[in-house]
């Protein structure tokens, strides 16, 4: 009996040094830029969809018992429609300014679990503002791969307004809702 | 792709200001302040026509031609205002003057300084453009003050015209956009000073304030956008060559041969800009 009650104390004190301590023993994991992807749509002359991407995207997140300190950075000058002269263009002073704005960053604040994975709100900075955005993150799964590499992966979609990050050029040709579809696994350091 | 609706705000309401602002302080101070009216007609053109373009400015600015609008232009309007209005010895506001060509490389690289260039590259970039900067203007100050006249006026027009132009097919609407609002408020004031007298027209204020917004659209189209060096540097050249007139074998010309000269002389390396720009706009243009 007296046994039984220390264990139960033990496992009493166990979980809640556990719940205070929060994600304090989650892995490190880095984003692994061959499984990683960042599409965006957008909409041409009100008629249709122009779909393009971000072709450096680097980034690490912390997981344990939960998901913590998601950070992403995508090079924009690494933005990819598949026509050059459209790029450069989306890399001039009109969209992204990438010469000036060389780099777009989300860097988590609050992340907690739902039903659907993960409510993750964080800030977006984009062509030097920064807005708070919040969306759903999936949890895809984890495990090891086949080479012995441990990985988590997982997906979300959101939407933004261009114009909320001051791109506001050809309005009438470039739409202003951007939906943003990224996909990501991280590998465990 | 610029809207039909643009060139009313952007170009002719802001001219039409820059004009009716030059007039006015030119009647009302009798011809005595016409330096200080032409300062804040092109400042007030500007700003009237910027929103235009790009909105409202923002303030703190974020975006280099932001820097240039809000911070740098007015700075320069501000030496000139000051330099005409309270009589300050011209030594200081040639200081005053000398520090915003310093700075405005710095100011409108800033991106550059923080991502892109290590110190020493920075100190030779900005020490560099400084330099050129500094050079350019006294060079055009001084013929300026040889030759004063209108042909001034016109002269910035051809560089800051040909200067939207190439911007603009260069492959940045923004910019080339308010290098036209900046291009229509010289035109406006060039307009009015076509009626004052040669002897009253602004030219000590005229060669540094456009020269200061033109080279930072230069420094903006090349460092951020697609203006290459090359037509940079054409650019940058045409304030110059109006020196060419000063040669001994023009000088039995008449002083309206010799402005046609000079005005002829800053539009060759401009149209060669042009023309470079345009050709390789037509061999890269496609529909996306």
């Amino acid at each position: 009996m007296r046994i039984g009650l220390s264990a139960l104390l033990v496992f009493v004190a166990t979980v809640a040094l556990s719940a205070a301590a929060g994600n304090a023993f989650a892995d490190n994991y880095q984003l692994d830029p061959g499984h990683t992807a960042v599409v965006f749509r957008i909409g041409h002359l009100k008629m249709s969809h122009t779909y393009g991407r971000f072709n450096d995207v680097k980034g690490s997140f912390e997981l344990g018992a939960s998901l913590s300190d998601l950070d992403v950075t995508i090079k924009a000058e690494s933005i990819d429609t598949g026509l050059k002269k459209r790029d450069d263009h989306l890399r001039s002073p009109d969209f992204f300014n990438s010469r000036q704005f060389p780099v777009i960053t989300f860097k988590s604040a609050k992340i907690t679990a739902s039903a659907e994975g993960y409510l993750v709100t964080g800030d977006l900075s984009m062509h030097g503002q920064t807005k708070s955005v919040t969306f759903v993150l999936h949890k895809l799964g984890e495990g090891n791969d086949p080479w012995g590499n441990y990985r988590a992966g997982f997906s979300t979609e959101l939407s933004i307004k261009r114009s909320d990050y001051g791109m506001t050029n050809m309005p009438e040709a470039v739409g202003d809702q951007v939906n943003l579809f990224i996909s990501f696994e991280g590998l465990r350091q | 792709m610029i809207a039909p609706h643009w060139w009313w705000f952007g170009a002719i309401f802001p001219a039409a200001i820059a004009a009716l602002t030059l007039w006015i302080g030119h009647t009302a101070s009798r011809g005595r302040n016409t330096a200080v009216s032409w300062s804040v007609a092109i400042g007030t053109g500007f700003l009237v026509g910027y929103p235009a373009t790009a909105g409202v400015p923002r303030f703190p600015p974020i975006e280099a031609q932001q820097w240039l609008v809000l911070v740098v232009i007015p700075a320069a309007l501000l030496i000139e205002l000051i330099g005409a209005w309270h009589k300050i010895p011209r030594r200081v506001t040639s200081v005053f003057r000398l520090i915003v060509v310093v700075a405005l490389p710095a100011v409108l690289l800033q991106s550059y300084l923080q991502y892109t260039w290590s110190a020493s590259s920075a100190a030779g970039w900005l020490g560099g453009l400084a330099v050129f900067l500094g050079i350019s203007w006294w060079i055009q100050r001084r013929l300026a003050a040889r030759r004063p006249g209108r042909w001034t006026a016109w002269a910035w027009l051809i560089v800051v015209g040909g200067t939207a132009v190439t911007i603009l097919l260069s492959g940045s609407n923004v910019l080339g956009q308010v290098a036209i609002t900046f291009t229509a408020v010289i035109a406006g004031s060039a307009v009015v000073a076509w009626f004052i007298t040669p002897s009253q027209s602004p030219v000590t204020v005229l060669p540094f304030v456009p020269l200061i917004a033109v080279s930072g659209l230069w420094l903006i189209g090349h460092f951020y956008a697609s203006l290459t060096w090359q037509n940079a540097l054409l650019l940058g050249s045409a304030p110059l060559l109006p020196w060419v007139a000063e040669i001994p074998v023009l000088g039995r010309l008449s002083p309206t041969w010799r402005a046609a000269v000079r005005l002829f002389a800053a539009a060759i390396p401009v149209s060669i800009a042009v023309m470079i720009a345009a050709a390789q706009f037509s061999n890269e243009v496609a529909p996306y």
